[in-house]
């Protein structure tokens, strides 16, 4: 029995959402919410397995409520369904703790299937969004930085997944490129989007440690 | 012309001479003093040919004495500025000497006149010889390069200094008397045309460091500039994503959610898919109109991805190839957008009508050129009744669109041939410097 968090101010595509999950999860039990604030008040009473978040929300960024999943309940697999589809966005909600992302405009159908991977464990991972992720990761090697700790980096395996997803293959692919199977791919973007929300974290930390601010 | 007159004569000219440098290095006091100093010697020593002062003897011998004082301050103050001594309490006391001297002699009276000069004459001498020597010890330790001419100067300014003392208590025999009045005047002479030469140098090096001053300037000036430009080009790039994020932010908010809205609530799966193509639309043509260009590497990632992706999800068997090594060109934003939306049509028409099983495209850089060929085994495109190829499925706007990036698209078709898309676009026009 999964419960699910449905985070959408507009109720047309908040109804379809729904009823798109009770498709792929039929023993769901769906909590929803149109603004940020309410999002919220639910993640704070109810324990969530799955949350998807739209990010323009007339009270803020649904980035927020995948923060506060990260911290307070980090089991739960927040999704991002979006209507943007360019990494400027969707970088900062992967660097808050997004498991993965999905698409507004995209059929039922690809809907439903990416709703299945994620389930299974396999995260989306876009071209642009893995030459993000790399420039990401290349900027917090250097030495410039010296003082970032933990330095958190990326394996050898895992940067090699990275470059070929760049290069525009697909994950069946790279497996038989590397010898290894689809599953053990995805495990290894599932690493690197936990490695991206742990350096994220750590670098608002010192950058806020160093304004002088403090976090709870 | 005797020696003493030429003498004074030289030595009024440097003392003129000095006065004029001054007055142009106001911060080098030791030139005046210079020139007070021969100015005071020429007229100590007009005394050899000057016999028609109207004055009774005591009253001149009187003058004569006061003036010596004078003479020695200026030697002494000479010295000491020239070594870059200056000393206020020195000063005060030298110019007190002055005075004390002339009371001295005025209360000595005309019987006690001689010795009490005599007496003046020897501290006086002794004064001098001390500042002589302090000049040497410090401009020894200085290890200024004027040193050793200094100290020549200087020595024979001391000898003739002690051969006139000795003369003057008769030590000495009297041919040597007109030594000092020889001597002393040129070693004024040599002071004052070394310290014309000093500031000949002094001049030539300023010069030099005007020059290098303004080369350093000019430099300085160049880096400011290309500083600037680079700022505003910065500045420029910053304002243009800003308008691109206003820009989809509005479109996003507005027109995407409607889009959307349409998208999921329509019955018809036509009016679906044709508002979600609108959707795509929208995006790319935001992402053409403010985005920043791509390098050509990622845009073929991009491709990949998307073409792959879709083939392999319509069981269309897809093949790519494309250069794997790291090309440094990149294509403008427009560029980028325009050929994505070329693919896009091409695969769009493979899925749909071509009933092909198997679509290869291939990408490559030839002589700076961007080829694409996208070949499939399908059914090809229909002939028109008049034997070209039917300009539906989207082929018109295909070729409308390459012509626009300066480039063109063929396309070959035929039964049992399939049909090829060629699609050619030069690069210079579009590389945008990465």
């Amino acid at each position: 029995m999964k419960t699910i968090l449905l985070l959408e101010d507009l109720p047309e595509i908040r109804a379809w959402l729904k009823a798109l999950v009770m498709q792929v999860f039929p023993d769901g039990q769906i909590s929803e919410a149109a603004r940020v604030h309410d999002a919220l008040e639910l993640v704070s009473a109810i324990k969530f397995d799955l949350a998807l978040c739209d990010l323009g929300l007339p009270d803020g960024s649904g980035v927020s409520v995948v923060e506060k999943l990260r911290e307070t309940q980090s089991d739960c697999q927040s999704v991002v369904v979006t209507i943007h589809d360019d990494d400027e966005h969707l970088f900062p909600a992967l660097q808050a703790g997004a498991f993965g992302y999905i698409l507004k405009e995209q059929p039922r159908e690809l809907i439903a299937e990416q709703l299945q991977r994620m389930n299974q464990g396999e995260p989306p991972l876009s071209p642009s969004i893995a030459r993000r992720v790399i420039a990401y990761f290349a900027a917090q090697a250097k030495p410039a930085q010296p003082d970032l700790m933990p330095h958190v980096s990326l394996t050898e395996r895992e940067s090699e997944v990275l470059l070929r997803v760049a290069k525009g293959f697909t994950l069946p692919e790279i497996g038989v490129q590397l010898g290894l199977s689809r599953h053990t791919i995805a495990d290894y973007v599932k690493q690197i989007y936990r490695k991206l929300n742990v350096s994220s974290r750590a670098e608002a930390a010192l950058e806020a440690q160093r304004l002088g601010l403090f976090r709870r | 012309m005797t020696l003493p007159t030429a003498a004074s004569g030289l030595l009024l000219l440097l003392a003129a001479l000095c006065f004029v440098m001054a007055r142009s290095r106001r911060r080098d006091s030791h030139v005046r003093y210079l020139g007070a100093l021969s100015l005071g010697w020429a007229l100590v020593t007009a005394r050899l040919w000057w016999h028609g002062l109207p004055l009774a003897n005591f009253d001149s011998e009187l003058l004569l004495v006061c003036l010596t004082p004078m003479v020695a301050l200026a030697a002494v103050q000479f010295l000491l500025h020239y070594a870059g001594w200056r000393s206020r309490p020195i000063e005060v006391a030298l110019y007190a000497q002055c005075v004390a001297v002339a009371l001295s002699l005025l209360l000595a009276g005309p019987l006690r006149l001689h010795m009490t000069a005599s007496a003046w004459y020897a501290l006086l001498v002794a004064q001098v010889l001390a500042a002589m020597a302090f000049f040497v010890w410090s401009t020894w330790r200085a290890r200024r390069r004027d040193f050793w001419f200094m100290a020549v100067l200087l020595s024979l300014a001391a000898a003739a200094v002690a051969v006139e003392l000795a003369a003057q208590r008769q030590l000495l025999p009297s041919p040597w008397p007109w030594l000092p009045q020889a001597v002393l005047p040129l070693v004024l002479v040599g002071l004052g045309l070394h310290l014309v030469r000093q500031n000949g140098r002094a001049l030539q090096s300023a010069e030099e460091a005007r020059v290098a001053l303004e080369a350093h300037m000019r430099e300085a000036s160049a880096d400011m500039e290309q500083n600037y430009a680079q700022l505003a080009e910065q500045r420029v790039e910053q304002v243009t994503r800003q308008e691109r994020k206003r820009i989809a932010a509005d479109l996003h908010d507005d027109l995407g959610a409607k889009l959307l809205t349409i998208v999921h609530t329509s019955e018809s799966e036509r009016i679906s898919t044709l508002a979600r193509e609108a959707l795509e639309e929208m995006r790319l043509s935001v992402r053409g109109l403010t985005g920043k260009p791509v390098k050509l590497i990622d845009a073929l990632g991009d491709w990949r991805a998307e073409v792959v992706g879709r083939l392999s999800q319509t069981g269309v068997e897809g093949e790519w190839s494309a250069p794997s090594e790291d090309l440094p060109q990149t294509l403008s934003a427009r560029a980028y957008v325009q050929t994505t939306r070329i693919l896009r049509e091409a695969v769009n028409n493979i899925i749909k009508h071509s009933g092909a099983s198997r679509c290869s495209i291939r990408c490559l850089i030839d002589s700076g050129d961007f080829q694409l060929a996208i070949q499939d085994n399908g059914k090809g495109i229909p002939l028109e009744l008049d034997g070209r190829l039917d300009r539906g499925h989207g082929m018109a706007s295909m070729k409308h669109r390459a012509k626009q990036l300066h480039g063109q698209c063929l396309v070959e078709s035929g039964p049992g041939y399939g049909t090829v898309i060629r699609l050619t676009i030069p690069l210079e026009r579009h590389t945008t410097a990465a």
